[in-house]
C-alpha cells in the first residue's frame, strides 16, 4: 500500500540513505550539531541527557553505532513551525535506517511535527525540549516495521501533545518528563493490527513538576494472529498531578493475543490518577441493532471498528493534523474490510 | 399484512408468549397493552428476529398486496428489515462512534437497492434527511450525533421516530415510543403518526398510556396478559384499561 501524504511545504524525505533538508531556518543535519551555534542550554541538555540513566534503550540495537543522519529543529521564542517528515527507502536494504533528531523548542512556541513510516524498516529517537509555554504537537503514522521513541522534557506550562497511528509491526517507547509546574501532556494512540503484526508500545509518563496534567488513551483493534502488548507508566513525584491512563482492546479473532499493563506510582499525596484497561469483542446487540435497519452484519461490524477507532481521531484535537487524518482514513477503510473478513459472528 | 399463527416464544427455558395469534392488514393501527413483563416487548423482537429468542408457530408476512405471504422465521433480521419492518425500541441500544448519518444513509441505500430503487448519494440524502427533521421538528443535531450515545432517553425515542421517518417501514412496531417523553413531544409524535400513516402501511404501539391514543386512535386494541392477547377491542378498551388497570384479566 503505497500512500503519498502531502501536507504542507516542507517536506523532509529519507530516499534510501539520503536525506533532502529543504530550506528552511531553523532546520539542520545531524551532523551539524558541534557545528552551528545553538544555544548553550541546549547543547548541555543533549549531552546530558543522551547520558542520562533515564534515556532508556527499549529495543535491541543491532549494531551499536550511533545514528548519524537526523535532523535538528530549532524554533525560536514564539515562533511557529510545521514540518512533515516521510521516512521511504526506494532500494531493499536490509539493515534498518537509524536515525536521530532533536528538537529544540524554545519560549512560547510551537511545532508540529508529523512523520510517516512508509515502508521499509527504521529506527528513529526523537529528542524533544520543550521550553515555557512552548507546544510541541507530534503526529506518526506507521505502515511499516520500525521502532521509535520520544523522549521529551517538559518545562513549566509547556506541553506535548502526540498521536501515534500504527497500522503495521512496531515498537515505540515513549519518555515524557514533566519537570516543571503546569505542564501538560496528552498521547493517543491507535494500533490496527492483522495478520501477525506485532506492536509493542512502553510509555513512561513522569510528573516532577507540581500541578501537572496527563492523559494516556491507547485502543487496538487486533484480528488474526497479530500480538500486542502495552505497558504505560505514570510516575507521580509532585503534588497536585491530575493523570488518566486507559487502554482498550477490540479482540477480533480468538488467535489474536494481548497483554495491557497500566502502571501507576504515586509517589505524593494530594493528586487525582486514574488508570484502567479493558478487552472486548463487538457488542452483537449493536450489530443486531444496526441489522433491524437493514444494514448488513459485516457492514455493521465495519461501521463498529471505524467507529471505534475513530473515537481516538476526532478527540485528537489539534486542527492542523485534521487534513493529515482525513488522508489516512480511505488506508483505513480497506483495512476494516480485511479485518471483517475473519471475523465469524456467533449469533 | 402480517398474521401471526400459534406463537410461541422462549428466552433460554423460560416460556414468555404462549399460542399467541394476531392478524393486521394495511392501513390498520393496531395497540398492544399489557402489565410490565406480560411479553409485549418478546412479541415485537420475535417479529424482527432477535436473537435471543427461541420461536415457534407461524409469522406470515407480505409487503404488499401482490406479494405471497412468506414466514419470516425462515428469513434473517436483515431480510425483514429490508422487506419493511421496523422497531423502535424500547431501549435502543448505543454504538459508540458511529456516525447517525452514515448509518442511516448506508441503512437507507440498502432499502432502496432491495426494492431496486434509485440510492441516494451524500447530498440527496442530506436534503432528505433534514426534510425529515423538519417534518417532525427535530433539531439537525440528531444527524450527526454519533447512534444513540449519550442521547437522553426521550431523545432516543424521537431517534428511533427519525429513522422510522426516514426509512418509511410497511410494518412500524413502536415499543413505548411515547414513554419518557415530554407532553409537547407526544403530541409531535402522535402528528407525526398520523402523517406517516396511510392505507399501504401499519402501525402497532405498545404503549402504557391513554395519552397518545387519545391523538392516534387505534382501529383495535389488544390485551397482553401472561402472553396471551386476553381480549381485542377498538379503542374503548382503552379508556377502559387507563380507568380499571389490568385486574379483570389477570
Ligand atoms: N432474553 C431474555 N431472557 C430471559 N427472560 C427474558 C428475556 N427477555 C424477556 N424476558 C422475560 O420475559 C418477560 C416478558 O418480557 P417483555 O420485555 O416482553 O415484557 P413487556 O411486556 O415488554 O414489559 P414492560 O411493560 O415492562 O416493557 C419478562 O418477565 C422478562 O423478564
Ligand atoms: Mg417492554
Amino acid at each position: 500500500m503505497d500512500v503519498n501524504i502531502r501536507l504542507t511545504e516542507n517536506i523532509l524525505n529519507w530516499q534510501g540513505s539520503q536525506t533532502h533538508l529543504p530550506k528552511d531556518e531553523g532546520l539542520f543535519s545531524l551532523s551539524s550539531l558541534r557545528n552551528v551555534e545553538f544555544p548553550k542550554k541546549f547543547l548541555n541538555w543533549v549531552d546530558h541527557t543522551l547520558n542520562s540513566q533515564e534515556n532508556l534503550v527499549p529495543f535491541p540495537v543491532k549494531n551499536s553505532s550511533e545514528p548519524s543522519q537526523g535532523v535538528i529543529v530549532w524554533v525560536k521564542e514564539k515562533e511557529t513551525k510545521e514540518l512533515q517528515i516521510n521516512y521511504h527507502q526506494s532500494d531493499h536494504h536490509i539493515e534498518s535506517h537509524k536515525i536521530r533528531n532533536f528538537f529544540f523548542l524554545e519560549k512560547g512556541s510551537s511545532l508540529n511535527w508529523m512523520e510517516h513510516f512508509a515502508n521499509s524498516s527504521f529506527q528513529t529517537e526523537n529528542y524533544v525540549f520543550v521550553e515555557e509555554g512552548a507546544v510541541f504537537n507530534q503526529l506518526t503514522v506507521n505502515q511499516s516495521r520500525s521502532s521509535s521513541k520520544v523522549y521529551c522534557d517538559l518545562q513549566e506550562k509547556s506541553s506535548f501533545f502526540s498521536l501515534d497511528i500504527n497500522l503495521g509491526s512496531w515498537s515505540k517507547c515513549v519518555q515524557i518528563y514533566g519537570r516543571k509546574p503546569g505542564n501538560v501532556s496528552v498521547v493517543r494512540g491507535l494500533n490496527f493490527l492483522k495478520q501477525k503484526d506485532q506492536s509493542s508500545w512502553f510509555v513512561l509518563n513522569q510528573h516532577d513538576g507540581v500541578s501537572g496534567h496527563s492523559r494516556q488513551w491507547y485502543r487496538s483493534i487486533l484480528s488474526d494472529r497479530s500480538r500486542n502488548s502495552i505497558h504505560s507508566k505514570v510516575s507521580i513525584q509532585a503534588q497536585e498531578t491530575d493523570s488518566h491512563q486507559l487502554l482498550q482492546d477490540l479482540i477480533l479473532s480468538p488467535y489474536a493475543k494481548t497483554e495491557n499493563k497500566p502502571e501507576l506510582e504515586v509517589a505524593k499525596d494530594q493528586v487525582k490518577a486514574t488508570h484502567g484497561a479493558t478487552t472486548g469483542t463487538p457488542n452483537p446487540m449493536e450489530i443486531f441493532y444496526m441489522n433491524t435497519r437493514g444494514i448488513s452484519k459485516e457492514k455493521a461490524l465495519e461501521f463498529l471498528i471505524t467507529g471505534w477507532a475513530e473515537c481516538i481521531l476526532s478527540e485528537s484535537g489539534y486542527d492542523s493534523f485534521n487534513g493529515f487524518l482525513k488522508k489516512i482514513a480511505p488506508i483505513l477503510q480497506p483495512l476494516v474490510k480485511k479485518q471483517v473478513q475473519q471475523f465469524h459472528l456467533t449469533y | 399484512m402480517i398474521q401471526i399463527e400459534n406463537l410461541f416464544v422462549k428466552a433460554g427455558e423460560r416460556s414468555i408468549l404462549k399460542d399467541l395469534n394476531l392478524q393486521i392488514n394495511p392501513g390498520e393501527v393496531h395497540s398492544i397493552m399489557g402489565p410490565n413483563g406480560s411479553g409485549k416487548s418478546t412479541l415485537f423482537k420475535a417479529v424482527i428476529g432477535h436473537p435471543e429468542l427461541s420461536v415457534s408457530g407461524k409469522i406470515l408476512y407480505r409487503n404488499s398486496a401482490d406479494q405471497q405471504y412468506e414466514n419470516l422465521l425462515n428469513k434473517s433480521p436483515v431480510d425483514r428489515a429490508l422487506e419493511g419492518i421496523f422497531m423502535a425500541f424500547q431501549h435502543p441500544v448505543e454504538v459508540p462512534g458511529v456516525n447517525n448519518f452514515n448509518f442511516l444513509h448506508t441503512s437507507f441505500n440498502a432499502v432502496c437497492k432491495h426494492h431496486g430503487s434509485a440510492e441516494m448519494d451524500e447530498k440527496e440524502f442530506l436534503k432528505f434527511a433534514e426534510s425529515k427533521l423538519d417534518l417532525l421538528g427535530l433539531d439537525k443535531k440528531f444527524l450527526y450525533h454519533p447512534l444513540n450515545e449519550g442521547l437522553s432517553g426521550g431523545e432516543k425515542k424521537k431517534n428511533e421516530l427519525f429513522q422510522m421517518a426516514v426509512l418509511s417501514p410497511t410494518l412500524s412496531l413502536l415499543d413505548e415510543l411515547d414513554s419518557g417523553l415530554d407532553i409537547d413531544s407526544i403530541k409531535m409524535l402522535a402528528e407525526s403518526l398520523k402523517k406517516m400513516k396511510n392505507k399501504q402501511n401499519a402501525i402497532v404501539l405498545i404503549t402504557h398510556y391513554h395519552r397518545l391514543l387519545a391523538e392516534v386512535k387505534p382501529d383495535y386494541v389488544h390485551v397482553l396478559v401472561d402472553g396471551h392477547i386476553k381480549e381485542t377491542g377498538d379503542y374503548s378498551l382503552a379508556l377502559q384499561v387507563d380507568q380499571t388497570g389490568y385486574d379483570k384479566w389477570m
